[in-house]
């Protein structure tokens, strides 16, 4: 009996056992998602997370991430005793589960001690195999996940205990605790989920206990301010990141409100359903049975309706308990966690959306679900375990044991079947080989030797890794592994090996590859980034993750390699090793002379210069320095006109540009019209249809005007122009044209160029109407138009210049921003421009430089660049333009041909002719259907994903039969391939008619059969003619001023010593003059230049390279310098401090346990 | 009680053609309808001085209403009540801690 007594504690042990020896009994580790592989190698993740300055990628602030170093030096200390790092998984994975279902056995008792253990379990198990674990902690596994599923749970447990048997000891446990388990903290949304949690309890307890409340005061803030110096080391990183480091750029470039709040309402939209939310699933995950088929059993209707019931177990407490003090705590956190889960859906909704864009902070919950949906599965399996005790209750001894049987049934094998069984850690993405990846994950043993040989070289060099594609892959390994790029954690060296919008970094490695691939040289972009090596790797799913072909790149590396200076150096398995021969350490050098990059910062400019002189970019707002030799100007605005391909855009639409007008300025009922514009522009959530919209409303107001003015109402007319004004003034306030990103500009300048040119007409055409005293009111808002379209970019300062031997045809200008006057060269980077254009460069091309037309000739540059001269240019807007060269069509089809299916698909396929991935094209053809459906039409890249076995290509049209026009019809499109492609065909694909399925509607799936359906298939027929892709001229030109006296200085000598991550010391020799001193880090306003006595050597701190650090230096002569990171100091101080005070905790608790004694 | 009863029977009929003529507004004006309904919610347990454990009570049912709706199919019907489960939800856990600090205490 008494064994039966101590089954339920029992069973706290052996379930989790039994779990973890059921997911580990292979020998493999687990790893997915964003969270990597750190059991992989954990001195890779000491040294990633140790200092202040991340050593992964190009470097990056640590932050918060440091909470995680104590859990990573633990672990490798156990790693280095030669502990296999499955088991280390399998015990950190135990662990988690024991702690968790501990302290919610304890909490559980503590809220509830009349409650038997049996009742205890249930609530236990609940906390565990529930479908929010099941999802968003066991299928997502994040480590810090894991972490804070533990921490809560124990958290309030010491909380609790200590608020109510009145002892101080609990709230220096609370600290203690959350130190030892601070990876859970790694996430800023923890810390605010577990305090605001334990805040709530606490005021609770405050208003109940009133004898107490000075207690539970000081209690309280004992908890908080030794958790606070406990975790001081990580809570100083975070402090001094917002204050000292990158986080305003973070918050300029990817920290948007706009984004933020999308994905606020897309997944509130998802996944905030209160139906699903109730039974603590996620809707989409459960919803996805095609791609996992187990899935599905949760769809049957018994299945559901019995979820439900379970669910409304956590729900009766509330109904028939609610006098009890801790259920109402407990629902109210309950209702609290579902009411936030569901984010912006209804009911209520607003009250969470409106707060998430007036608080900054709450944007971090803009997953409601995944992050507050702790606090539901927390507070329903206290409350599941007294539902079930009020429950057993009010039943008779046999129902209460088949209700104890069922319930525990339920729990451990209906929702548990996909622990037991692992499915849950199968991932829903396939690979091209069609294989189902797995959590299970066996790194290749080649690995290991490159890490090896890697670290036999002690330097700090790092890698550049190609492919190179987003931050996901796939791996093809014996037990793949998907989720985060790896290279950073299973190579000890850090390496650009993904791409992704991290302030700086982004802006090298989106363009790496294509540098790789489209110039012939590449080691100025090697020495810029320090890298010693490009490591090839061939053993990725390319396919499945849309990269480049391996293949593709180890022929282009062979083919620049003697002249980027590059040899073959180790093979290991599928890792080649390509040495970069004139590598010198370039974490830290001088340079004499800079090149100034305007308006972008591509690291590519360092190609554009032909010297062979040390030069670093310079990229910043401060003043022009004396070190500065060349600059090299991109253009700020593209202007086209007489280029539009297509014409897909609807905003042209008469009834859009200038809408009927029904009630005037003049009557009193315009301001209700007034009223109902705003009304319908406010309801617009999309940006680019309130544009629209807007663009809209100043069509209406100039009708207005003309209505009025016609009809001899000039207050109205003067009313309806003033509302124009303002209205024009607004739109101001949107990026229209005002983009540096020229290509990728939302709205189509030249679309833009057409409305408010007609604007423009109209507004000449009132003056001539209007009365003369009235005339200068509407001269005035004639020239604020006229200033709208130059500062937005919608139209060139000196136009569209047109001649008689010029005429005005797919006009292309580039306006450029000039500082100082002085010759200019003009330079375009058109690779294999003979290829794309029937233009030879040897012949004069006219080109439009401001309102003067020029004929020149093209040269073709070293370094692959096309010159057009030089430019005397004066300080100011400049603009140049051209029309647009006669393309080659890269398609070699017949000027007809004939496309027929009687039975089967009939396909014809033409490669497309020097494809250039990284630029754009447009389709055209005629086509005639003659008989039965159409033609499709694709274009198929050779690494276009597959999809259960079905293509997934880049660019898919099918030209079906029109019932009115029976005319040959042409199709147009724009087509940008992926620019990881490198071959793409024209696909024209065509089926048989078939009325099979409109004749078996009811038993259409019989027409799947192929041989069911032969019989009733009739042959198509459609003509094709003419077609036709042609590249367009993405390149944009470029303006470079060169000074003619490059170098005059002499270089310092410069030798230094890496400390650790943060930290260098730097020693200089022979400084004659001012220089340049580099850091090829990350740029961070936290790095700073001192002096050896911790002085600042030079404040002019600059973004060299695109990505790094650069400072000027006047001081001359020889002496030292620090370059340091300087959150650094505040790491160290932090933990000393923490490790102090947790020391003195740790004493202070024993020492209080004795006594108690 | 009769006025009160005639009283509740106008509100709820004016609240009915409020959320009826709501319905047919375009987005995000519905999204207001269960502000109509709360008010409508709290206007009848103060007129009726309806305990909490009535409301909560309702809410279950509403709750139980909604799982079975759900189990036929029909998802967006029941995602209604639940919501308007939660609605009573929330206003029955409200007064149950006014009358646990305030009824208690008086």
């Amino acid at each position: 009996m008494r064994y039966i007594k101590l089954l339920p504690i029992l069973l706290l042990v052996i379930i989790p056992t039994l779990l973890i020896i059921s997911w580990f009994k292979e020998g493999y580790i687990l790893g997915t998602g964003e969270s990597g592989l750190p059991f992989y190698d954990f001195n890779i993740q000491q040294n990633i997370n140790k200092d202040a300055w991340a050593y992964y990628a190009l470097g990056h602030p640590i932050n918060i991430g440091s909470a995680a170093a104590p859990t990573y030096w633990f672990f490798a200390q156990l790693q280095n005793l030669g502990i296999p790092n499955y088991i280390l998984q399998a015990t950190f994975l135990w662990l988690i589960f024991i702690i968790s279902g501990f302290s919610i056995y304890k909490l559980i008792k503590e809220f509830f001690p009349a409650l038997g253990r049996f009742q205890v379990l249930c609530g236990v198990v609940f906390y565990w195999f529930n479908p929010f674990s099941m999802v968003n902690i066991w299928n997502r596994f994040l480590n810090n996940f894991f972490i804070f599923y533990a921490l809560l749970p124990l958290s309030v447990y010491l909380l609790i205990k200590g608020l109510k048997n009145k002892k101080y000891l609990y709230a220096l446990l609370i600290g203690l605790v959350s130190a030892l388990f601070s990876y859970a903290l790694t996430s800023m949304v923890f810390v605010i989920l577990l305090w605001g949690t334990m805040f709530y309890l606490g005021i609770f307890h405050f208003l109940t206990h009133k004898q107490d409340r000075l207690f539970t005061l000081k209690f309280f803030l004992l908890a908080f301010f030794f958790w606070c110096l406990a975790n001081l080391w990580w809570i100083s990183q975070v402090f001094s990141y917002l204050e000292l480091g990158s986080f305003n750029e973070v918050i300029k470039t990817s920290f948007k409100t706009d984004t933020n709040y999308n994905t606020f309402s897309l997944i509130s939209e998802r996944l905030g359903s209160l139906i699903n939310i109730f039974r603590l699933k996620h809707a989409t995950f459960f919803n996805s049975g095609e791609q996992l088929e187990w899935l599905k059993i949760y769809l049957f209707p018994p299945i559901i309706l019995i979820e439900f019931l379970v669910a409304s177990i956590f729900l009766i407490p509330l109904v028939v308990k609610k006098n009890n003090i801790y259920t109402l705590i407990l629902g109210g956190l309950l209702l609290l966690s579902i009411f936030f889960t569901k984010g912006s859906s209804p009911p209520l909704g607003e009250l969470f959306d409106n707060a998430f864009l007036k608080v900054p902070l709450l944007q971090l919950f803009r997953n409601p679900f995944e992050k507050i949906g702790f606090i539901l599965s927390f507070s329903a399996s206290i409350l599941f375990a007294v539902g079930v005790f009020e429950i057993e209750k009010r039943l008779k001894y046999k129902l209460q044991v088949a209700i104890r049987i069922f319930l525990m049934l339920w729990i451990m094998i209906f929702w548990g079947f996909p622990f037991w069984s692992s499915y849950l850690f199968a991932s829903t993405e396939a690979s091209s080989s069609n294989s189902t990846v797995g959590y299970q994950v066996k790194v290749p043993k080649y690995y290991k030797e490159a890490s090896n040989w890697l670290l036999s070289q002690q330097d700090n060099s790092r890698l550049t890794v190609l492919p190179l594609g987003a931050e996901g892959i796939t791996y093809l390994w014996d037990k793949s592994y998907s989720g985060v790029e790896l290279s950073n954690q299973i190579l000890p060296k850090t390496s650009v090996s993904f791409n992704t919008n991290i302030p700086f970094y982004d802006e090298i490695s989106k363009d790496l590859e294509r540098l790789f691939l489209t110039r012939d040289s590449i080691d100025k972009i090697l020495d810029v980034l320090n890298s010693k090596y490009v490591v090839l790797r061939s053993d990725i799913d390319w396919k499945s993750r849309r990269m480049r072909d391996p293949a593709a790149i180890s022929s282009r590396i062979e083919k620049i390699a003697s002249s980027s200076g590059l040899k073959k150096d180790k093979d290991f398995g599928d890792l080649s090793f390509w040495e970069y021969t004139n590598w010198k350490d370039k974490s830290i050098y001088v340079v004499t002379d800079l090149i100034k990059s305007k308006e972008v910062t591509p690291v590519e400019d360092v190609l554009n210069v032909e010297s062979d002189k040390p030069l670093a970019l310079y990229n910043s707002q401060l003043p022009e320095d004396e070190l500065i030799k060349i600059e090299i100007i991109h253009p700020r605005f593209k202007f086209t006109l007489g280029n539009k391909n297509v014409e897909s855009n609807i905003i042209l639409r008469d009834d859009i540009v200038f809408p009927a007008v029904n009630i005037l300025p003049s009557s009193k009922f315009y301001p209700l019209i007034k009223l109902k514009e705003r009304l319908e522009t406010e309801a617009i959530s999309s940006p680019n249809d309130k544009i629209i919209k807007k663009i809209s409303l100043l069509g209406k107001r100039l009708v207005e005007a003309d209505k009025e003015s016609t009809a001899g109402d000039f207050d109205g007319a003067v009313k309806a122009l003033e509302g124009y004004e303002e209205q024009l003034k607004d739109l101001g306030h949107y990026n229209l044209g005002d983009n540096p990103n020229i290509n990728n500009s939302a709205f189509v300048q030249e679309d833009l160029y057409k409305i408010f040119s007609r604007h423009s007409k109209d507004v000449d055409e009132l003056i001539s109407i209007f009365p003369q005293d009235r005339k200068q009111r509407i001269v005035k808002i004639q020239k604020t138009l006229k200033e709208f379209v130059l500062n937005m970019g919608i139209e060139p300062i000196f136009g569209y210049l047109e001649k008689k031997d010029y005429p005005l045809k797919s006009r292309v200008i580039y306006q450029f921003s000039i500082e100082k006057a002085g010759s200019y060269e003009l330079l375009f980077n058109i690779r294999d421009w003979n290829n794309y254009f029937k233009s030879s460069l040897d012949e004069p091309f006219s080109f439009q430089i401001n309102d003067v037309l020029e004929l020149r000739k093209g040269e073709l540059k070293k370094n692959g660049l096309v010159s057009f001269g030089f430019l005397n240019l004066a300080p100011g807007k400049q603009e140049i333009g051209w029309n647009s060269l006669e393309p080659i069509n890269l398609i070699d089809a017949p000027q007809e041909f004939l496309m027929e299916a009687n039975h089967g698909e009939s396909t014809k396929s033409f490669p497309v002719k020097n494809l250039d991935p990284f630029s754009s094209y447009v389709l055209s053809l005629n086509y005639l259907t003659k008989k039965g459906s159409g033609v499709q039409v694709s274009l198929e890249g050779n690494n276009d994903p597959y999809v259960d076995g079905i293509r997934k290509p880049q660019f898919l049209k099918f030209l079906g039969p029109d019932h009115y026009d029976f005319e040959l019809r042409n199709y147009t499109a724009y087509y940008s391939p992926a620019p990881t492609s490198d071959m793409v065909n024209l696909v024209f694909t065509t089926f048989p008619w078939n009325n099979c399925r409109d004749i078996f509607g009811v038993n259409e799936k019989r027409c799947k059969n192929e041989g069911f359906r032969r019989p009733y298939d009739r042959t198509s027929q459609i003509l094709i003619k003419d077609v036709s892709l042609i590249k367009l001229m993405t390149e944009t030109p470029l303006l470079k001023f060169e000074e003619k006296n490059l170098t005059s200085h002499q270089l310092p000598e410069v030798s230094f010593n890496k400390i650790n991550n943060s930290e260098y010391k730097v020693s200089i020799k022979n400084a004659t003059n001012k220089y340049a001193l580099i850091l090829s880090e990350l740029f961070d306003p936290a790095w700073r230049l001192l002096s050896k006595e911790g002085e600042s050597v030079a404040d002019n701190h600059f973004l060299a390279n695109g990505y790094a650090n650069g400072w000027v230096v006047e001081k001359l002569g020889d002496y030292e310098l620090i370059v340091k990171f300087t959150p650094q100091d505040l790491l160290k101080n932090g933990q000393t401090i923490s490790l102090i005070i947790s020391i003195f905790g740790l004493a202070v608790v024993c020492w209080l346990f004795k006594i108690k004694k | 009680m009769i006025k009160k009863f005639f009283l509740f029977i106008i509100i709820e009929i004016l609240g009915a053609i409020l959320v009826l003529f709501m319905i047919r507004l375009p987005f995000p004006i519905p999204v207001l309808i269960y502000w109509v309904i709360l008010g409508l919610f709290i206007f009848t347990i103060w007129l009726f001085r309806l305990k909490s454990w009535l409301v909560l009570l309702l809410s279950f049912g509403a709750f139980i209403l909604s799982a079975t709706i759900t189990t036929i199919g029909f998802n967006n019907m029941a995602e209604i009540v639940m919501r308007i489960s939660l609605l009573g939800w929330l206003v029955g856990y409200i007064q149950s801690v006014y009358e646990y600090f305030f009824r208690k205490t008086s």
